[in-house]
């Protein structure tokens, strides 16, 4: 019989874990920070998952977390904690690329307001990780596919490939993702992580190079929920940079994790449960749905508006504003982008305006059904993916096939939250006999985040499916 | 203003032939080989049969969700 390898080194533990640790001087940031450099260098051959490596910069910052720390000056659980961030995020004087040969040599003079939030809390950057072309279709060849941890023969999904690589690897303790149609989940449940997508405007887009303005969050990508629960009480709140920036208090989203479930009730909705999945995906959802119950929650079948209508109407959205975003670059270096993204941004500019405006009508009836859907519960519990992680050859996402119905099938569960705005959680709920991880999406209403958090932090305490290690580290003990 | 169902735009039916593709791309100011055109035809049937769907909504009482907001930018003195 095999046995399971489990987190145990320093580089495999939560953030909140080498956080307490660093309060209470058993580690330094500089050794935490050496563990994330060293696991890189001996993983990135592999998986290819950095555009950018900032090993001094991430030293330097380790030694000044230290100082800090040793002169009483704590700025918070982030504080000495290696992370990395996709690199569409700016960096000021740190190249960034979104993955395409147009921002190839693209420095910024400023940082994004979620990089300066990182960077005011003390987090340590160790580099900007690689996705799909402007996360939007497919990888661009100059940068090439970032290969799963579980089976180096497999997609990560995208966008956010070298985020989810990354943090499932033990390179870093967090990263920085975003989702325009589930480029933070679905990584992440491939990867065997947890990803959020929180609400729109609940975290800052500026500075971050838009797929779709009224569509792309900004979330985080950790090992645990209670990870992701800290990431999100730093880089939360209003920006004035950002005119979309929900006025809403932030709370301490850690304060409120417990490990109950009771009095929560628990919605299912046929239309995000069976529909295309994998029979094992569908049996380990099920199987978690089942534990929810056995932890005390209450479980309520709802209606929601399916994703037969969500996800056209997320691409009559997002389409046309990607396409107006690139507009000048697809007019002048159309040949600088991958065939499958050339090809989705052409088909933005054909796309009528009143097939946008009635896209946008679309989106706010189905807001509207969908509010109405969540009244009855707390949470709602479905896949993230319609399957585990597929191989890299022929995969929908990563390759260069950009069949438009396809890619709106693996949407199927993500991007009707893309289109709402609902804030939405990816979490590890089990393997299949393949030893690969499938992932399990929690939806709740909008700026929900406290009770969608401790929702997922209960139902992960049940079991140890975020401990588990990727073949690509056991491989290397 | 709710607006009569007959007023509904019908989009669907329209055949996506490389020579309108080239004319729509060349009102974007983008100009589509006669190759290009027809391979975008192909991709474009499948995304324009989705969206073109929506108009089976009843969308008669929605307001597009985008949203335009001068209320913190006004003089309050």
């Amino acid at each position: 019989m095999s046995t399971i390898a489990l987190r145990e080194q320093t580089a495999d533990l939560p953030l909140v874990d080498v956080a307490a640790l660093l309060r209470q001087r058993k580690i330094s940031s500089i050794e935490l920070t050496e563990a994330a450099l060293s696991r890189l260098a001996a993983l990135e051959p592999a998986l290819n998952a950095f555009v950018t490596v900032l090993a001094d910069e991430a030293r330097a910052g380790a030694l000044r977390a230290d100082a800090e720390i040793a002169a009483g000056n704590d700025r918070g659980p982030l504080h000495g904690i290696p992370i990395s961030v996709k690199d569409l995020f700016s960096t000021a004087g740190i190249r960034t690329t979104a993955s395409s040969r147009i921002l190839a040599e693209n420095v910024p003079d400023e940082d994004a307001t979620v990089i300066a939030r990182l960077c005011e809390a003390g987090a340590v950057l160790i580099g900007k990780t690689n996705l799909l072309e402007f996360a939007y279709a497919t990888v661009h060849p100059d940068y090439g596919p970032t290969p799963n941890p579980w089976d180096l023969r497999r997609s990560t999904s995208g966008s956010s490939s070298g985020s989810a690589a990354a943090v499932a690897a033990g390179i870093g303790y967090g990263s920085l993702g975003s989702d325009t149609g589930g480029s933070i989940r679905l990584p992440a449940a491939y990867c065997g992580i947890v990803g959020l997508k929180p609400t729109y405007g609940r975290v800052s887009r500026h500075g971050a190079v838009p797929v779709s303005w009224s569509c792309d969050h900004v979330g985080p990508m950790t090992r645990t929920v209670a990870d992701t629960a800290a990431m999100l009480g730093v880089i939360a709140g209003e920006d004035p940079r950002d005119s979309t920036s929900g006025r809403v208090p932030v709370p301490d989203y850690l304060a409120t994790l417990n490990d109950d479930l009771s009095g929560y009730r628990i919605g299912l909705a046929s239309a995000y449960l069976r529909d295309h999945v994998a029979p094992e995906v569908s049996q380990l959802v099920e199987a978690a749905i089942a534990t929810m119950e056995t932890m005390g929650a209450t479980i309520v079948e709802i209606a929601l508006p399916p994703p037969s209508e969500a996800v056209p109407a997320l691409l009559g959205v997002i389409t046309p504003e990607a396409t107006a975003f690139h507009l000048a670059w697809l007019r002048e270096r159309p040949h600088d982008y991958s065939q499958a993204v050339r090809e989705r941004l052409e088909l933005g500019a054909i796309t009528p305006a009143i097939s946008y405006i009635q896209a946008q009508r679309a989106r706010r009836h189905i807001t509207d059904e969908m509010l109405a859907g969540f009244q009855q519960v707390d949470v709602v519990v479905m896949p993230t993916a319609p399957s585990a992680a597929t191989f890299l050859d022929g995969d929908l996402v990563t390759s260069d096939v950009a069949d438009p119905a396809l890619l709106a099938a693996m949407m199927n569960f993500t991007g009707p939250f893309d289109l709402t705005g609902f804030p939405a959680i990816s979490l590890p709920c089990g393997f299949t006999d393949d030893g690969l991880p499938v992932g399990m999406q929690l939806v709740a209403r909008p700026y929900a985040e406290a009770r969608l958090l401790a929702a997922a932090h209960a139902y992960e305490q049940a079991h140890d499916w975020h401990r588990r290690l990727p073949t690509v580290v056991t491989e290397l003990q | 203003m709710t607006e009569p169902d007959g007023r509904r735009p019908k989009l669907s039916g329209v055949e996506l032939t490389p020579e309108l593709i080239r004319g729509l791309g060349a009102v974007a100011g983008l100009e589509f080989s006669t190759d290009r055109a027809a391979e975008l035809a192909v991709q474009a049937k499948p995304y324009f049969s989705a969206i073109f769907a929506l108009t089976t909504l009843d969308v008669r009482d929605a307001e597009p969700a985008g949203e335009f907001r001068l209320d913190d930018k006004g003089v309050t003195r």
